[in-house]
């Protein structure tokens, strides 16, 4: 890990991540508090790109809320329930041009869920995205909400006068997170998921899409509502190494926000407070841990130092961006559980980034499957893992080591390796390596399906051609949250 | 820390023949009172056609065993005690050798001792792999090595037939490094280490930077490779959860010692050390009925301040006087005949624990 430039060097590595760099001069802005002291590995890399951003974003929010206002209003409408009537009419000459009749009656068959009917790639995919699942309470706002949120990197030409490669970490993620609940994204490494998180802690702004904080639409990266912002939702990182400042105590590491975000207070009001929060951490005694410094603690204290300092803003929302995979096997379960309590106990809203799709269902109330920059599949965590809808799932489930699994079970097949994120494939994203192909997912981008026909209404979904359903009339709803049956798509 | 006066040798399984076995081997970093012991005393056979899993947490001293075995330790890395004996295979005429004790190798043994009758993978293929050579100069250079006398194409026509063995283009010769993905460039490690049909394969964290499915790929193709050229492999790794799927034999480590060894499955569904059923409880499960699970209180050890007596007493749940007093030795528990444990808890001697 590089070894971190010593103080002060929390500005430059917050002002380094984009356009942040247009944050207000006052010190207050910095994000997570004091954010990594030096921004981790894959904000380098995003920084690099997000270079070119950055002038494109001096216009960035208005320009980019202009952009999705379409995108916004449509996953906006199916969010708040109402199935997007806008699209069967439309749909049928789309229809008459595929090629085969199959085909042709499924891209019918699915008018709310493909509100796309137009051919239109860009509107195809967004409506293809993953939609939110319905609430789990009737009219529940979330405390975050990803609306269409994209975020691409240019990286660099072919050449001298080609065209710019763009990378496109993440593409269409709708994701919503709800007070006390766990919501885990699982992806492989390059599917998009800590783009996600970092678009969602505002350390980049996403080159299209929305965020809503507690159902307002979120402005420009500046002033005093962005600083709140800051202070609501707060990062966790994966590596506590390189997220702690070496030169500094445990006890300046968690004042600092304290004196940044919270109201005026004495020295020794705000010490009592850094106690209370290594108690709330189980770093006990705390009086000894306050004063020690990073080296001295162990992989898993100093987890929870990077806890207890998002804790000490009173963030309503925790991003965890893998914040067990560098710890050692022991002492994972110890920061994954304290985790839990706080989501569950203190109704923080928790956003769980991971690799690891056992953790996740041990974990998470939610799961969220990420591929190639787009989520292939949502639902309960235990509908998600145990019945994984998704070929994508399903191999990654397969592919997690699990010592129950029956002995000489065969080995899932060799599908090759995970796409080029500057040149992804058409239609789905999965299918040069899906087994289950069918010509239909090379040429469109697949929508949202119920997972569970028996149960539609348990908010497990799958965007993906395999679900889409044979008959219409058999079953209307073709949308998870869709609440009136649309059978009009037939041609 | 006072060392075991001695150490019962493990018992290899029956009808099976050793290959390779660790006796008393003490690895210190640094010199004198100071001294860490890294590795301490560890006792263990691989034996021929076998895969034995070495699990652990990072710091108790697998890696480090690993290099040691293959005397590819750096100071202030220092063997400090013990033997590594290596069993030849008998010659054609059944004349079986005497055993080879690696450690006492001479430097131009040891050459040939490598690569032909061990290969080591290490975790990081980017880092083990020159980034300014392509593959093939990489697996020519091992195979001009070890065999004076080959000629170009020869050379060229080998390293084609491994890579297309692990399941790499054979077209991929003529790549860079960095022009690989990283399952890739692993497979292309273990390419390397087979080149000269070496009897002993020693995987350290082979796929620990690999994401699930390319890990699966990966190992699903050592699982392949070992039925085909028939080498033992020492896996180590710190998922306990994977080396129970490919290994048959499992040994865990905890600061430096070997705490418990047994058969795969035995230890995931019988652990008996309080480490390895903490650490079998440390694994959420994917299958099954969803239970809260805790984990293993507290931190890794330090171990340039182990506690007295089991390094793990801190930890565990069921420490009592004698934990804190007495370093445990591996020994068989009456019960399971297959297995070495180190711990008092079911020590018949357990009452007279206090007279030292």
């Amino acid at each position: 890990m590089t070894t971190e430039p010593p103080a002060s060097n929390d500005r430059s590595a917050a002002s380094d991540t984009g356009p942040e760099a247009a944050w207000p001069g006052e010190p207050g802005s910095a994000p997570a508090s004091e954010g990594p002291p030096g921004p981790d590995p894959t904000a380098v890399a995003g920084t690099d790109a997000g270079r070119d951003m950055r002038t494109h974003n001096g216009t960035g929010g208005s320009a980019d809320e202009g952009t999705t206002a379409d995108a916004a209003e449509h996953s906006g409408a199916r969010h708040r329930g109402h199935p997007t009537s806008a699209s069967p009419a439309p749909t049928e000459p789309a229809a008459a041009e595929l090629p085969a009749p199959r085909h042709a009656r499924r891209a019918t068959d699915v008018p709310a869920a493909s509100p796309a009917p137009d051919r239109n790639r860009r509107h195809t995919a967004i409506a293809g995205s993953p939609v939110s699942p319905p609430a789990p309470g009737p009219a529940r706002t979330p405390a975050l909400e990803a609306r269409g949120i994209s975020r691409h990197y240019p990286v660099s030409r072919r050449g001298l006068w080609g065209s710019p490669v763009v990378v496109r970490a993440a593409d269409d993620v709708e994701l919503a997170l709800y007070h006390g609940e766990i919501t885990a994204v699982v992806g492989e490494s390059g599917s998009g998921k800590s783009t996600v998180a970092r678009v969602l802690a505002r350390l980049e702004p996403p080159t299209r899409g929305q965020l809503l904080l507690d159902g307002e639409p979120v402005g420009k990266p500046r002033g005093r509502a962005f600083q709140s912002y800051l202070r609501r939702v707060q990062m966790i990182f994966q590596d506590p190494f390189a997220s702690l400042n070496p030169i500094h105590t445990v006890d300046h590491h968690l004042a600092r926000p304290l004196r940044l975000h919270g109201p005026r207070r004495s020295s020794a009001e705000v010490h009592a407070e850094v106690l209370a929060l290594l108690e709330r951490v189980s770093l006990t005694p705390a009086e000894q841990f306050a004063s020690k410094r990073p080296h001295e603690l162990s992989g898993g204290q100093r987890q929870r130092v990077s806890i207890a300092r998002a804790l000490a803003v009173r963030p309503e929302i925790l991003l965890a961006d893998e914040p067990v995979s560098m710890l050692d096997v022991s002492i994972r379960l110890g920061v994954l559980n304290l985790l839990r309590r706080l989501g569950h106990e203190d109704g923080l809203a928790l956003l769980y980034i991971t690799h690891d799709i056992a953790s996740a269902r041990y974990f998470a109330d939610n799961v969220r499957v990420m591929y190639a920059g787009r989520i292939v599949e949502g639902g309960p965590a235990e509908a998600v893992t145990q019945a994984p809808a998704h070929p994508y799932t399903r191999l990654l489930v397969d592919s997690a080591p699990d010592p129950d699994r029956p002995p000489g079970s065969a080995p899932p097949e060799r599908l090759g390796e995970a796409p080029d994120p500057a040149d992804p494939p058409t239609g789905c994203r999965f299918h040069p390596r899906c087994p289950l192909a069918m010509p239909v997912c090379a040429e469109e981008a697949p929508p949202v399906f119920p997972a569970a026909a028996a149960d539609p209404e348990n908010g497990h979904w799958a965007a993906c051609w395999l679900l889409a359903p044979e008959d219409p009339e058999a079953r209307p709803g073709a949308l998870p949250d869709s609440p009136h049956p649309t059978p009009n798509g037939r041609r | 820390m006072t060392a075991p006066a001695t150490v019962p040798a493990p018992i290899p399984a029956p009808g099976r023949e050793p290959l390779l076995e660790i006796r008393g081997l003490t690895v210190d970093y640094g010199e004198g009172p100071g001294a860490v012991h890294a590795v301490d005393t560890v006792d263990l056979t691989l034996h021929r056609s076998e895969t034995l899993g070495l699990a652990g947490e990072s710091g108790s001293g697998k890696s480090t065993l690993a290099h040691a075995v293959t005397r590819l330790l750096r100071p202030p890395g220092r063997i400090a005690a013990g033997q590594v004996l290596y069993h030849r295979k008998p010659s054609a005429d059944g004349a079986a050798s005497p055993p080879v004790d690696v450690m006492a190798m001479a430097r131009n043994d040891l050459r040939a001792f490598r690569w032909e009758e061990i290969a080591i993978v290490f975790q990081s293929a980017m880092n083990a792999l020159n980034p300014v050579h392509t593959v093939a100069v990489q697996i020519a250079d091992t195979l001009r090595a070890h065999r004076p006398g080959i000629s170009r194409a020869e050379c060229r026509d080998r390293a084609a037939h491994l890579l297309t063995t692990v399941g790499v283009p054979s077209a991929r010769l003529s790549a860079y490094p960095h022009e690989l993905s990283g399952g890739m460039r692993q497979r292309i490690m273990i390419a390397m280490a087979l080149a000269l049909d070496p009897e002993i394969l020693v995987l350290d964290e082979p796929t620990t930077a690999l994401d699930v499915v390319v890990q699966r790929d990966v190992l699903a193709e050592l699982v392949r490779l070992r039925q085909e050229f028939g080498f033992s492999v020492l896996f180590i790794t710190h998922d306990l959860s994977l080396l129970l799927e490919v290994a048959d034999r499992v040994a865990i480590m905890y600061a430096g010692r070997i705490v418990e060894s047994a058969p795969a499955q035995d230890v995931y569904r019988t652990p008996t050390h309080p480490y390895t059923r903490g650490l079998v409880g440390s694994f959420p499960p994917l299958r099954g009925p969803r239970r809260d699970l805790a984990g293993i209180p507290g931190s890794p050890p330090d171990l340039r301040a182990l506690p007295p007596g089991c390094a793990f007493n801190p930890r565990c749940p069921e420490a009592f006087g004698r934990c804190t007093r007495d370093i445990p030795l591996l020994r068989t528990p009456p019960a399971s005949p297959d297995r070495l444990v180190a711990c008092h808890l079911d020590d018949p001697k357990e009452g007279a624990g206090h007279d030292d």
